[in-house]
């Protein structure tokens, strides 16, 4: 699975420790999900998109390999 | 009889009580610190030196046998409870961001520990085999150190929790900018979660009379032979692959796993304080299994309810798990 978060960042001009803050996880879990080595839980996908005021599908997408 | 009773109940408390999620509170994890120093020196010296403090012990009774002693120094006891519980502090205390990716490392290196506790019991069976063999002399003193009189029972106690505590702390600090994410190895279904229940459900069966026996032979000779391998063959059944394995089924497997280390502790902590002499020495013998077993007992009972549910309901194609 990819994700924009990276760029969705950059668009609300956040760092990762703000978008942490916000969903009350830690500023390494965030960076270990934009290098896409983890997949987080729907109920965090869901309110990383909240954040960003954006449908999950736009922020994460399926690759071929999954 | 009472001994079997009351580990069953034990493990019907934990199934029933343990929350997986159970964590204990961030602060206890300095003080964990500050009780495994003077618990391993205390350990150490008792164990390696026969040290014991004057005075620190009880007339129980006026005559003792070898399972009830009439007098009992709690040297020993004291060095295993500060070494458990601040291990058990660290190994548990809530970090200060906790989220569900955290949890998954937590749960992940809690595996991957109990794995590598009996790779290490591998290595020491191996190398005490080798030395009733071979009885080279320089070697053979070193080996007989590290080896002898069991001492990887008494290594046991522990070194689950302090692998676990090093992974777990690689998993989290090896980056400072992100965690490390490792896939769970587990055996493929064919032919390993068939050998381990083959074999591991009757050598675990054959192995009570035999506890019962040594007991009445008021040594652990017997039951030794057999308790040596069932560990390994319990352990291939745990580290298999289930027929239908998915995210969820991974997830209670995770679970289990740390039950069933809760678990482990408990009893042990209990016995450490309840059972002296021989019978301390047979629940020494008894913990090589523990955590294989309460995990084996508590991720079937989990398992089985989930297909439960499932022909309750999956063969409907309305959802009647809502209503």
């Amino acid at each position: 699975m990819k994700n924009t978060l990276r760029v969705e960042r950059a668009i609300k001009d956040m760092t990762q420790a703000d978008l942490a803050e916000q969903i009350g996880v830690s500023r390494q879990t965030i960076n270990t999900i934009e290098s896409n080595k983890y997949v987080p839980s729907t109920v965090l996908a869901l309110k990383i998109a909240r954040v960003f005021e954006k449908p999950v599908e736009e922020i994460f997408s399926l690759e071929d390999s999954d | 009889m009472i001994f079997v009773k009351f580990i069953l109940l034990l493990v019907y408390q934990t199934l029933h009580v343990m929350k997986s999620k159970f964590l204990l509170p961030n602060y206890l994890r300095p003080i964990g610190w500050m009780l495994i120093i003077p618990g391993f020196i205390l350990g150490y010296l008792n164990v390696f030196q026969s040290y014991e403090i004057a005075g620190f012990g009880l007339q129980l009774r006026e005559k003792g046998t070898l399972f009830t002693p009439a007098f009992e120094n709690f040297t020993n006891e004291l060095a295993l409870t500060l070494v458990i519980a601040g291990l058990l502090f660290i190994a548990f205390a809530r970090l200060k961001r906790e989220d569900e990716l955290t949890a998954n490392l937590r749960l992940n290196a809690l595996y991957w520990a109990v794995l590598v506790n009996y790779a290490l019991y591998g290595v020491f069976l191996l190398l005490a085999i080798f030395n009733d063999i071979a009885k080279t002399n320089e070697l053979f003193n070193v080996i007989d150190w590290l080896t002898g009189n069991l001492k990887f029972m008494i290594y046991n106690l522990f070194m689950p929790l302090v692998l676990f505590i090093a992974r777990f702390n690689y998993l989290l600090h090896k980056s400072k900018t992100e965690y490390q994410v490792k896939p769970l190895r587990v055996l493929p279904y064919k032919p390993y979660n068939i050998i381990g229940k083959v074999l591991g459900i009757p050598l675990a069966i054959l192995s009570i009379p035999l506890l019962v026996e040594s007991l009445g032979n008021y040594l652990g000779i017997n039951i030794d032979r057999v308790f040596y391998v069932l560990p390994f063959i319990m352990l291939v059944w745990v580290y298999s692959r289930e027929k239908h394995e998915d995210e969820y089924i991974n997830h209670i497997r995770l679970e289990a796993m740390q039950v069933a280390v809760y678990g482990n502790y408990i009893i042990l902590l209990l016995s450490n304080w309840f059972l002296f002499n021989i019978a301390f020495l047979l629940t020494l013998i008894f913990n090589l299994v523990t955590i294989p077993l309460i995990f084996i007992i508590v991720f079937r009972y989990r398992l089985y309810k989930l297909n439960k549910q499932e022909s309750k309901f999956g063969t409907s194609n309305l959802n009647l798990g809502i209503l």
